[in-house]
């Protein structure tokens, strides 16, 4: 018995790969996550304003066009996207609260003012007071996530060219607030490094580039996944977060 | 007003292709039933924990049915996807993990937390450099070819080669003296 043998064999003897005590329920349970729009990351609950958003938008089109052509039928909304779309991988929400005492007028537009305000707001201050505003807590929404193209390579080298291959991708994602979304912007972490950031513009749909990145921003001869974050911020700070992740290729890959 | 519409395949804010397109169902399926235990293990080996890595593999799985993408292979996919999904994390983690570790004894080195013959050889392949390790388990565990191996790692054969031949000279004195080659 050669060594390679050897080592094979002893190998599957030291590793257990028993499989899973449920395996059917396993596999559901994947499904799940998958079809909930859960899952990567740990990130489960991410799904849920986004199931919520759906429904919510099935509601309003449905309406407007079951009341507009007085039929009712199956129908498709919208065309496949052109692009790559990858979902998003993680989705975590931060809510901050920027402080404790009666909040002041901020930036953000305000939707409850002191004539508009509810009975129970009769212990507000008096009317000479500044018109107030409901504080502001509710995070920005972002939308799925679209890398294309993917995966890029690194700059070539005086003596490495990676031919037609791409070198940057075009980052794409929808972000929306009630109250008006103050930045977006990716930042991005390569494994040990190097790490960046730069703001995405636009309004509705965001987009910015990645990359070109030169030769050795990753293990030479290899290839790195980036994990790529969206993050949406509003006025009063609250801001939410999506991931996704690119591969990115070392020149050397395609010496010779 | 007459009933709305009961079916939407799309809409901006939300993938609803998500929620519908699981055509990979039967592929996953197949593969905790046959492959899922193996893949773990090997995954375990590279980044020394278990739990992590049934979370990395779980997590990878479920990228396939939502991405609605069948990699040629499965195993090998899922592999290198998994690993350096834990690894990210485990680097994400590396400050709070460095700080645990100066004030609490060390935990078990065996990811496994056996203690057996093979444990010799657990213990020497998680002493490997990360690539070679990730090298050793998907030829040899994996039992993937050199150009396979070289695919799923995104390197070339003769960087496989070399890591082979690195690894088994660290792993001589466990599996014994290597073949006259």
């Amino acid at each position: 018995m050669t060594f390679d043998d050897r080592l094979r064999r002893e190998l599957q003897k030291a590793i257990p790969s028993d499989p899973p005590p449920d395996p059917a329920a396993l596999a559901e349970e994947l499904i799940r996550r998958a079809s909930t729009g859960g899952g990567g990351g740990g990130g489960g609950g991410g799904g849920g304003w986004r199931i919520v958003l759906w429904l919510a938008g099935l509601a309003i089109f449905g309406g407007l066009i079951g009341g507009a052509l007085g039929l009712s039928g199956i129908f498709d909304s919208d065309p496949e996207p052109t692009a790559t779309t990858i979902a998003a991988t993680t989705t975590t929400v931060v809510t901050t609260t920027t402080s404790t005492t009666v909040p002041t007028v901020t930036t953000a537009a305000p939707v409850v003012t002191a004539t508009s305000a509810p009975a129970t707001a009769s212990s507000a201050p008096p009317t000479t007071a500044p018109p107030t505003t409901a504080p502001d807590t509710t995070s920005p929404l972002v939308g799925q996530l679209s890398i294309s193209p993917g995966p890029i390579w690194e700059l070539d080298t005086d003596v490495i060219s990676c031919g037609t291959n791409p070198r940057q991708s075009t980052i794409i994602a929808q972000a929306s607030d009630d109250r008006g979304v103050a930045a977006v912007t990716l930042s991005w972490a390569f494994p040990g490094g190097p790490n960046g950031s730069k703001a995405m513009s636009g309004s509705g749909t965001y987009s910015t580039t990645f990359g070109p990145f030169p030769y050795l921003t990753v293990t030479d001869n290899s290839s790195e996944s980036a994990t790529l974050t969206i993050t949406a911020t509003d006025a009063a700070g609250n801001s939410t977060a999506t991931q996704g992740s690119i591969a990115v290729f070392s020149t050397s890959t395609c010496f010779g | 007003m007459i009933a709305a519409p009961s079916v939407m395949t799309t809409c901006w804010a939300l993938p609803f292709h998500v929620l519908v397109a699981l055509s990979n169902a039967d592929a996953v399926r197949s593969f905790v039933e046959d492959e899922y235990g193996k893949v773990v293990g090997a995954v375990t080996m590279a980044v020394g924990s278990r739990d992590l890595a049934e979370d990395a593999v779980q997590d990878a799985l479920v990228k396939v049915l939502r991405d609605d993408h069948r990699p040629d292979r499965m195993a090998a996919w899922v592999t290198v996807v998994a690993i350096n999904e834990a690894r990210q994390v485990m680097r994400r983690r590396g400050a709070e993990t460095r700080a645990i570790q100066r004030t609490v004894p060390a935990p078990p080195t065996d990811p496994f937390h056996e203690v057996e013959l093979g444990g010799a050889l657990r213990e020497r392949v998680s002493a490997l450099p990360e690539r070679q390790r990730d090298v050793v388990l998907l030829h040899y565990f994996l039992d993937m070819s050199v150009v396979e191996t070289a695919e799923a790692l995104g390197i070339d054969a003769g960087t496989v080669k070399t890591h082979l031949h690195r690894a088994r000279g660290a792993l001589v004195e466990v599996i014994g003296e290597e073949d006259p080659r």
